[in-house]
């Protein structure tokens, strides 16, 4: 029931945002910068044992840390997911009932507040050794979220680069990020976008 | 009536009575809290009335209690160890931490079996107009952030149709579940990261004990100062807190109001007969009608309401009055007792009918409570009052005091002025009353409990069992079709705003026709080679596509509505009412109302046969306010009544002076209301009946005096309204509105019946303006 994508995605953007305090915890966590808007390009690879082939996709995201979060697919169809505090849009349209996304929205915000203690909240972090930079496994807490994602792998150096979402019955989803870079503040157009879901929400 | 005789009655009579008492309590009888008791009965809709319980009944025994934290697991042990305290109190049969939903999402997988026939009616209106449109959006979403994942493997549901046919049942308030304990996610309402973990605890029925001190209210009490200890926030609401609360305080309102008015007794029994035995003697009288009240009341009814109980305690008020008659002639120079039972009984008799008319008056009314409250004070006042009669002379001595003298100087003015001077002050307060006929002002509650139980409504997005809409057909097919028809009306109402949501079983049980539809258009995707294309396009295993093809174009099967509700979320089982021999039944209830929402509703429900739009707290209120009118009809009718009785024992002429005194009281009483703004609803009313009864009490005692009796009924009047403001002064201070205005009322109307009773004198006493000169006390 729970999509892995979500809580993967938040990883993923919570990460360049994230400093963390060593002492707070006795796992040795990757400390990275904190940002408040943070935009870049991703590669999402779907694997399911029912397909002959993976899905793939590619498109730009934008985290900022008030609004909330832009997932914008461009190939191999334009489509637009907003998570915002106040719910989920898929393109521009509310999600009503069932999304497992808003459902993950506490553990959006318990990362992209930049506290690492939140993050233990939800998963179960363990740390792995690799040759360069880092790699931290998730196992979630939730155990309604366990039937849907078995773990998260984390990976990356000065950025994560990778997330890798094992599902519990053979389903692989994989997403690379590219160009990150940390803007000032957001274009108008992704401004608009935020302002129409806001306008939306009931 | 012989002594011999009236020895014997009186036991024997408190004797029954408290032999009935006794096997009543026995038995089980238990005070009533619930608000609903107090509604009008009249002729409910019984499809409305079980409606409500259907939507209200889990309720009653249930309590939710949330302890808030900066993050989930805080939160969750926070309540892991709440549960361990709630357990160890022993106060609850049940207590739920573990949420398991795997069961749920066993019985959901098994639906997939009529997946051919199970689409959301959103979803049926789409492949309807669109398919091509429909099956292009669902294709970009599976290339969307993690793709689609639901309860069904993608190769048993590639379109995702089964998926969002669930979507409804899997929407759940519960954000997550953390060391097994729901958590429900309030960061957006408190604007800073906050998490409550939720615990459903059942109350046992030991928990529901009336007492001054319920063990609940003192658990809660105890669970506040542990939360702020902790460094927690802690919510409960339920309706077993809030009747702990309301019976402890209806209970020490009854105690200080009871205890007062005796304490008050006491002094001024002692004060003026330097003699214990007419205190104990008035105490004996209170006591009998109390129990007497008591015993009656719980025969005709089997249970007594709270609000019967402190609106009950005004047979303190009025059967001290007898006691206090009967035992200030007594003062009188040569006094036995059987001249006293001769000077009083005319003043008495009249008094007691008129009193028990007045408040059997009160059991026309179609509330339940109002009638409690007139049987249990009619039947206590007889009790008090065969107490005074039969008991009282045999066990009076004559007192040792003598009758103040009293002197009023506006005695001379002619007593058809006062009146017309009270009515030209009183008129304009009458037309500023402002009537308020709100159900809530029944209902004491702390702040605390009140602002929980909004906060966790919102959460938890409770449904509201107040109002809802009702649907009704001859069968369960049309049943299925009426609310079918009607979700375009809501789903209009809710993009216009007009309400948040709306839940009706409809959109998880198709109707046969509606499933026909849906695998005509199921059906219709494989013939036209849009789920072939579309599956092509996924990359789905060849084997995997033909399976489903064939699934989705074979002959379909239906899905009985008995096979669906075994399934469906219990959220949606519970809207459905089923039959009996009149109609089969469903609810549709409605969330986040706007404004201009029930017009709107209303206007929908009619335009749609069998369709019915409920509102109950409304149709209270409104109840309510008919009541008010009906019982203002019912206190004139009361006076009437009493002045016919007078009229022919007394003359109409001095009926009319009698009647007079009440008259005025109440109208003071009113234009107080009036001036002061205070509230004015049907329970106002019941405070003028007391007016009235007590008027009339102290008029007819006064005026059924002898030359000689008369200083003595003055003082007994002066006592007896002394006490009765004393006691149902405090009633002003009351937790509850209703009760408190009833003590707002009482007094002005209780102080003007007193003075107005001692003016009224009849006219052959008019010239000197004193009592004749008696050695004084």
């Amino acid at each position: 029931m729970i999509r892995p994508g979500a809580a993967l995605m938040l990883v993923v953007l919570w990460w360049p945002l994230a400093s963390l305090a060593a002492g707070d915890t006795d796992i040795p966590l990757p400390e990275l910068d904190a940002h408040d808007i943070t935009r870049g390009e991703f590669t999402q690879i779907r694997q399911l044992p029912e397909l002959t082939r993976p899905l793939r996709s590619s498109g730009r995201f934008v985290h900022d840390v008030d609004r909330g979060i832009l997932w914008q697919v461009d190939e191999p169809a334009p489509s637009t997911l907003v998570i915002t505090p106040g719910g989920l849009y898929r393109n521009g349209e509310r999600q009503s009932g069932a999304s497992p996304m808003t459902t993950l929205r506490p553990v959006f915000r318990a990362l992209f507040s930049g506290d690492m203690a939140r993050l233990q909240d939800h998963f179960e972090v363990t740390t792995k050794a690799v040759d360069v930079g880092w790699e931290l496994e998730l196992s979630p807490r939730d155990s309604s979220l366990a039937d849907a994602l078995a773990t998260i792998t984390l990976s990356g150096d000065e950025y994560p680069h990778k997330v890798v979402i094992e599902e519990g019955e053979g389903g692989r989803t994989e997403l690379r990020f590219a160009a990150i870079e940390h803007p000032e503040t957001l274009d108008e157009q992704t401004q608009q976008v935020f302002e129409r879901v806001g306008k939306a929400a009931p | 009536m012989s002594a011999r005789l009236r020895r014997s009655l009186w036991p024997g009579l408190m004797a029954l009575a408290g032999v009935v008492l006794l096997m009543q309590l026995g038995s089980g009888a238990r005070l009533q809290t619930d608000l609903h008791a107090l509604l009008p009965d009249g002729p409910g809709d019984p499809g409305v009335v079980a409606a409500r319980q259907q939507l209200t009944e889990p309720f009653a025994r249930a309590t939710l209690w949330l302890t808030g934290a900066r993050s989930p697991g805080e939160a969750a042990s926070a309540a892991h160890e709440l549960a361990t305290r709630l357990d160890d109190s022993g106060l609850f049969s049940e207590i739920h931490t573990e949420i398991d939903s795997t069961p749920m999402r066993e019985a959901w997988r098994e639906l997939l079996a009529w997946q051919q026939v199970l689409l959301a009616p959103a979803d049926a209106r789409a492949l309807r107009d669109d398919p091509e449109t429909f099956v292009q959006h669902r294709l970009t979403e599976q290339y969307g952030l993690a793709g689609e994942t639901g309860i069904v493997r993608l190769a048993e549901d590639p379109l995702g149709l089964f998926r969002r046919y669930l979507s409804p049942m899997l929407e759940s308030p519960g954000a997550a579940v953390v060391d097994g304990m729901m958590i429900v996610d309030a960061s957006a309402e408190r604007d800073e990261e906050y998490y409550f973990a939720v615990l459903h605890a059942s109350v046992a029925e030991a928990a529901f004990a009336v007492s001054m001190d319920p063990p609940l209210l003192a658990l809660w009490q105890e669970a506040i100062e542990w939360a702020a200890q902790e460094n927690i926030t802690l919510h409960v609401t339920g309706a077993p807190v809030f009747t702990a609360w309301g019976s402890a305080s209806a209970s020490r309102e009854i105690t200080l109001i009871g205890g007062v008015s005796l304490l008050a007794i006491v002094a001024l029994l002692l004060w003026r007969f330097r003699s214990p035995r007419p205190l104990l003697l008035t105490l004996t009288v209170i006591g009998a009608g109390l129990l007497g009240g008591l015993a009656t009341s719980l025969l005709v009814f089997g249970q007594l309401h709270l609000i019967t109980l402190v609106f009950g305690a005004t047979v303190i008020g009025v059967s001290v009055d007898y006691a206090f008659h009967y035992l200030c002639d007594s003062l009188r120079p040569d006094w036995t007792p059987q001249q006293g039972l001769r000077h009083v009984l005319p003043g008495l008799r009249l008094a007691l009918v008129t009193s028990v008319l007045a408040f059997l008056s009160l059991a026309i009314a179609p509330f339940p409570a109002l009638r409690q409250v007139a049987v249990f004070t009619a039947s206590g006042l007889i009790f008090s009052w065969l107490t005074v009669v039969w008991l009282l002379p045999l066990l009076t001595r004559p007192a040792r005091a003598a009758a103040p003298r009293m002197r009023l100087p506006v005695r001379r003015i002619r007593w058809v002025w006062i009146c017309l001077a009270l009515m030209a002050a009183c008129l304009p307060g009458l037309f500023m009353l402002e009537a308020r006929d709100d159900i809530h002002l029944l209902y004491a509650a702390p702040e605390r409990l009140l602002a929980d139980d909004r906060l966790i409504g919102d959460l938890l997005q409770r449904t509201e069992g107040s109002y809802f809409i009702l649907v009704s057909a001859a069968d369960e097919e049309t049943l299925l079709q009426r609310q079918e028809a009607l979700l375009p009306g809501l789903e209009a109402l809710r993009e216009e705003q007009h309400l948040q949501a709306y839940r009706a079983p409809v959109q998880v049980i198709p109707s046969r026709r509606q499933q026909t539809e849906n695998a005509a258009l199921t059906s219709q995707l494989v013939s036209s080679g849009l789920l072939t294309s579309y599956m092509a396009q996924l990359g789905l295993g060849e084997d995997h596509a033909r399976t489903h093809e064939a699934r989705m174009s074979a002959p379909p099967q239906w899905l009985p509505v008995e096979t669906a509700l075994r399934h469906v979320d219990p959220r949606y089982r519970q809207l459905w009412l089923g039959c009996d021999d009149e109609a089969c039944r469903a609810l549709v209830t409605v969330q986040g109302l706007g404004d201009d929402a029930e017009p709107a509703l209303e206007a929908l429900a009619a335009e749609h046969p069998g369709v019915q739009w409920v509102n109950y707290v409304g149709d209270i209120s409104q109840g309510m306010r008919e009541h008010r009118r009906l019982s203002l009809v019912l206190l004139a009718l009361a006076l009437v009544v009493a002045t016919a009785v007078l009229a022919l024992l007394l003359g109409l002429r001095q009926a009319l002076r009698v009647i007079s005194v009440p008259v005025m009281a109440i109208m003071v009483s009113l234009a107080i209301v009036g001036y002061s703004g205070a509230l004015f609803s049907v329970f106002n009313l019941m405070a003028l009946l007391l007016i009235a009864g007590v008027g009339i009490d102290y008029a007819l005692f006064y005026h059924c005096a002898d030359r000689d009796g008369r200083r003595s009924a003055g003082l007994a009047i002066t006592m007896a309204a002394t006490t009765t403001v004393l006691a149902f002064g405090l009633l002003a201070f009351s937790n509850t509105p209703v009760i408190s205005a009833f003590g707002i009322t009482l007094v002005p109307g209780l102080v003007a019946a007193w003075l107005l009773a001692l003016l009224a004198r009849p006219p052959e006493a008019s010239g000197t303006g004193e009592i004749p000169d008696e050695p004084s006390v």
